[in-house]
């Protein structure tokens, strides 16, 4: 492993057996949430999840932060393989990595104030601490996370606060052990628009301050291409393609990703040109594929499509592609 | 001028256990035939309450308190239930933002497509069918699906079915109330493809609700921008994109990233929406606005024209406040 390399996802595999059917005919089928992926997070840096509802992105990061468990593969971080941990070993990992979850009302106590609610992961953590380095501990997180003064927001409760406080607070807590990695779920997908930027510039501004690595999931295109250094787009449990913001956005090579940039970019452009970037099918994601996950959507599948799984290929240093067309596409559209 | 809908000083109440909530307060904006209007805001802001007012769709505790709402020259509000049920499916429909509020899940699509249009219109079952097939086939469905149940279509293609309900009696105008949120991307893309095809086909002039600022400005001719209750701005989107005079449409234009636009700094608006409730007078964008100031506390601006079609309620822009 690369000494840049903060955590490393490989050959990562979440099933769950989904019931369906009538109740004399059950049926049991095994979901592939998240099909064997494999990424890294460099020090230093944010690597955005992309990709619809339901592909796995929450799936991946709850995998990571060990409050799901794998059902195969390996997730090393700092070093140590986080997959064959004792409880007692995970929980010390836990300091250091925290997240950030899409809805800020599920995530604080309603029953508790949020001096308490930032007290507690300090008196699971750092027991040694009297009270008063708790308490300043405390103060110096709130203040971080530009609620001031900090002392009018401690004796309040969740419900007394907007939902761009309350998703702050849920930062403060994040980030009050001084983790080193952070997984950020949707942090603004249930926040109005003009409270979002807030989050966007607040978690920015602490990854410049504290040195954080993330792992920031988003479905939101533009919002990833603000926040990422480098962006894997997720479609069906698989990374169809990962690689630096700006080669994603200039140069996407999976059809999925070009679709997608496509209507972010210029939505009339697509609405114009939409047959040639994706087909108006829909998906019956219940269906057993062969082949590539994105078959049934895909203007330009051939044959071989059907039945053969694409790998994820290098096209270019650090750009992946998973894609048994991509060469000839690249030729097509440059 | 071809207007199809004249939306007149419109305000629209709720009555709450804490006072009156001001949800529309004298709205006014005006639709041409063949027209794509964006009516946009962060929620909370009075979108639906708006269409549904049009409609006259607001019950108890609410209620249109007053204004104007003309569909070619008859007012809604006046009009008596028999008049408004010929109009409504017929001359305006709404596509709702969960396509399971327009199906019910008993019953195959074709049943209900069908039923709506022998309810209003006097056909045979059989063109009633067949026109079911071809609406079908109109918004990328297979005209032989008909006899299929809702649940056993995905999310994008109930939208589809949602989208062939609101047009099976022909309607001049289409409420869409963000019936594509809560669709992936490339799904809601195609829908909204569809939808502006559609208009275009058929002529149809479409009130296009939506919080997606970028989608809303990529199709459609005119922009109105809600906060709190108020249309603060109504503008070409070209204008609007432009020149947005409003605080509020200024500062929302720059809340969110632009792809095409990396070195876009992202802005929030600090504080948040205020309560509606008993709300005095003043502008309601006050609390959050940059330039606020003693007048905007006191009085409320008046929304009006201050170029070509291009209308603002913004105390700045009367004489000698520019700054
Ligand atoms: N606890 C669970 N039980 C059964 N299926 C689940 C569970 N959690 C997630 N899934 C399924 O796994 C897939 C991926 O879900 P998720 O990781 O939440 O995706 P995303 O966060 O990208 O929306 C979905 O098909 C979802 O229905
Ligand atoms: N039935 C109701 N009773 C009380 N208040 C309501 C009711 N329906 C809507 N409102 C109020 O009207 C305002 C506008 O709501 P709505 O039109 O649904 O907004 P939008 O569609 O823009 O999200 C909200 O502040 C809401 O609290
Ligand atoms: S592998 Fe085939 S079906 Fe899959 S994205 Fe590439 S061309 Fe399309
Ligand atoms: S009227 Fe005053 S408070 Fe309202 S938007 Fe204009 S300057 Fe701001
Ligand atoms: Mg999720
Ligand atoms: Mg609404």
């Amino acid at each position: 492993m690369d000494k840049s390399t903060l955590l490393k996802v490989s050959n990562l595999k979440k099933t769950f057996i989904k019931k369906s059917g009538t109740f004399l005919k059950r049926k049991k089928t095994e979901v592939y949430a998240v099909n064997n992926i494999n990424f890294e997070v460099n020090k230093g840096e944010i690597l955005g999840i992309i990709g619809e509802s339901g592909c796995g992105k929450t799936s991946t990061a709850r995998m990571v932060m060990r409050l799901m468990k794998e059902t195969k593969g390996e997730i090393t971080f700092e070093g140590v393989n986080l997959c064959n941990l004792k409880e007692s070993e995970t929980n010390k990992i836990r300091k250091k990595m925290q997240m950030i979850f899409q809805d800020p009302y599920d995530t604080l106590n309603p029953g508790m104030k949020i001096l308490d609610i930032l007290m507690e992961p300090i008196n699971a953590h750092e027991k040694g601490l009297t009270y008063e380095e708790k308490y300043q501990k405390v103060i110096e997180a709130i203040e971080a996370i530009e609620l001031r003064p900090a002392q009018d927001f401690i004796h309040r409760f969740p419900h007394q606060l907007s939902g761009g406080q309350r998703q702050r607070i849920a930062i403060a807590r994040a980030i009050i052990l001084k983790p080193s990695f952070i997984a950020a779920d949707e942090p603004t997908s249930m926040l109005d628009v003009s409270v979002r930027a807030g989050i966007l510039n607040l978690l920015l501004d602490l990854r410049k301050k504290m040195g954080l690595t993330m792992m920031f999931i988003t479905h939101d295109l533009s919002t990833a291409s603000y926040m990422c250094d480098r962006i894997a787009v997720m479609y069906q449990g698989k990374i169809v393609e990962i690689g630096p913001t700006k080669k994603i956005i200039q140069h996407p090579s999976h059809p999925y990703t070009k679709a997608l940039v496509a209507v972010v970019k210029d939505l009339n452009h697509f609405i114009k040109n939409r047959e040639k970037l994706i087909l108006d099918g829909e998906v019956d994601s219940t269906k057993e594929e062969k082949g590539c996950p994105f078959v049934a959507r895909c203007p330009h599948k051939e044959a071989v499509c059907h039945t053969q799984v694409p790998e994820l290929e290098d096209v270019d240093r650090g750009h992946s592609v998973s894609c048994h067309c991509h060469i000839e596409l690249l030729e097509k559209t440059s | 001028m071809n207007t199809v809908l004249s939306v007149e000083n419109l305000s629209t109440y709720f009555k709450t256990d804490k006072g009156i909530a001001k949800a529309v307060e004298n709205v006014s904006f005006s639709l041409n035939k063949g027209e794509m209007l964006g009516l946009i805001g962060e929620s909370g802001c009075g979108k639906t309450t708006v269409a549904q007012s049009i409609l006259r769709l607001i019950e108890y505790p609410g209620k249109v308190v007053s204004g104007r709402v003309l569909l070619n020259g008859k007012d809604l509000i006046k009009a008596s239930e028999k008049v408004l049920s010929s109009l409504r499916w017929k001359e305006i429909s709404v596509i709702p933002q969960s396509a399971m509020n327009a199906l019910n899940p008993i019953f195959t699509i074709g049943d209900q497509i069908m039923e709506s249009i022998l309810l209003h219109e006097n056909v045979s079952k059989r063109e009633a069918l067949q026109r079911t097939k071809t609406l079908l086939e109109l918004v990328g469905i297979d005209g032989e699906r008909w006899k299929s149940y809702p649940h056993e279509f995905s999310g994008g293609m109930k939208q589809r079915v949602a989208i062939a309900m609101a047009l099976a009696c022909n309607p001049k105008l289409v409420i869409s109330d963000e019936s594509t949120t809560g669709l992936d991307v490339l799904t809601q893309a195609q829908v909204i493809a569809l939808i502006k095809s559609l208009q275009k086909k058929m002529d149809l002039s479409v009130i296009l609700i939506s919080h997606d600022l970028p989608m809303v400005t990529a199709i459609c001719d005119k922009i109105a921008i809600m906060y709190a209750g108020n249309i603060v701005e109504w503008a070409s989107t070209e204008d609007l994109l432009k020149n947005a005079r409003h605080p509020y449409s200024q500062a929302l234009l720059n809340a969110s990233p632009d792809l095409g636009n990396p070195e876009k700094e992202v802005v929030s608006i600090p504080g948040s929406v205020p309560n509606l409730v008993n709300f005095p007078d003043s502008c309601r964008f006050h609390t959050r606005c940059p330039h606020a100031f003693d007048k905007c506390r006191q009085e409320t601006p008046e929304f009006r024209e201050i170029k070509n079609g291009h209308y603002t309620a913004c105390f700045l822009e009367e004489e000698g406040n520019h700054g």
